[in-house]
């Protein structure tokens, strides 16, 4: 069977980025309608989400990221053989061409706005009413966050997408679909925003390739 | 208020990739490996590492 990592135009893909992908299988490429994908064959795969094997996906797809622009896989993209990877690009053609356009240039940032620690409320509340009073508090605080925080991104961004499930310690997560060259200005806004905040950590990560942006799914 | 710029080192950008690959990227085929049940118990673990990784940094200077 074989395990894919991401799909690029084919001149991204040359040569092979030279590196090892999972289990330390060696990287292939499959071209098939004018589109590339990275895959490495396997006679036996069951990925587990481990941060090891996260990682290695993660240093996989980057290594082309720098070259053009990719659309990465979910973790676990795991098909028959390269037959089957070319009968699915090809039947999918339009679709992740126009994703490929949709991407071109750009990179994704993430931001994480987490309660602080010295804010946070304690771990166990001591009655059914601290407790509500106390998630009324976390969801005022989100909003907060996501209105002083997210609206300055969103407008620096081509696109934003809106974690809709968080769980506490994080109040408020997104991500971005940034210009490669407008992620300086990105993190400067997230500092600049952040600064007006209290009770809450603002994290940026990335730059990320486009895990975000490849469908009209809602996360 | 603290605005961290975090490696591919760190554990706080390991939520954010555990986040991507198992809720991002396309889905090529219909069986990829992972079941909702499986990505929710990593949610849960990873809000756990969180508030491990905030706890570390109080330590740091």
């Amino acid at each position: 069977m074989i395990y894919v990592y991401a799909v690029c135009d084919p001149e991204t893909a040359d040569p092979v980025p030279a590196r090892r992908g999972l289990g330390g299988a060696a990287l292939r490429v499959a071209v098939a309608d004018g589109l590339a994908a990275l895959y490495s064959r396997h006679r036996t795969l069951q990925p587990r989400p481990s941060p090891q094997a996260m990682w290695t996906q993660e240093r996989t797809v980057r290594a082309l990221m720098d070259r053009g622009a990719v659309l990465p896989m979910r973790f676990g993209t795991q098909l028959a053989d390269e037959a089957a990877l070319v009968e699915t690009l090809t039947a999918r053609r339009d679709e992740l061409a126009a994703g490929l356009d949709r991407v071109r240039g750009c990179v994704e940032l993430g931001l994480r706005v987490v309660a602080d620690r010295l804010a946070a409320p304690p771990q166990a509340a001591e009655s059914g009413r601290d407790y509500l009073l106390e998630r009324v508090e976390e969801h005022r605080r989100a909003e907060q966050a996501a209105r002083d925080v997210h609206a300055p991104l969103a407008r620096l961004a081509c696109e934003s997408r809106v974690r809709r499930r968080t769980a506490a310690p994080t109040l408020f997560a997104a991500a971005y679909l940034v210009e490669r060259d407008a992620a300086p200005a990105f993190r400067a806004e997230v500092e600049r925003a952040a600064a007006g905040l209290s009770g809450v950590r603002a994290v940026c990560t990335g730059p990320w390739p486009p895990y975000g942006f490849v469908d009209a799914e809602e996360t | 208020m603290a605005v961290a710029e975090i490696t591919p080192q760190r554990d706080v950008s390991l939520v954010d990739l555990v986040d991507r690959l198992l809720s991002g990227g396309v889905v090529l085929t219909g069986d990829v490996t992972l079941s909702v049940a499986d990505v929710d118990l990593v949610h849960v673990g990873l809000q756990l590492l969180i508030r491990s990784v905030e706890d570390d940094d109080e330590v740091i200077p």
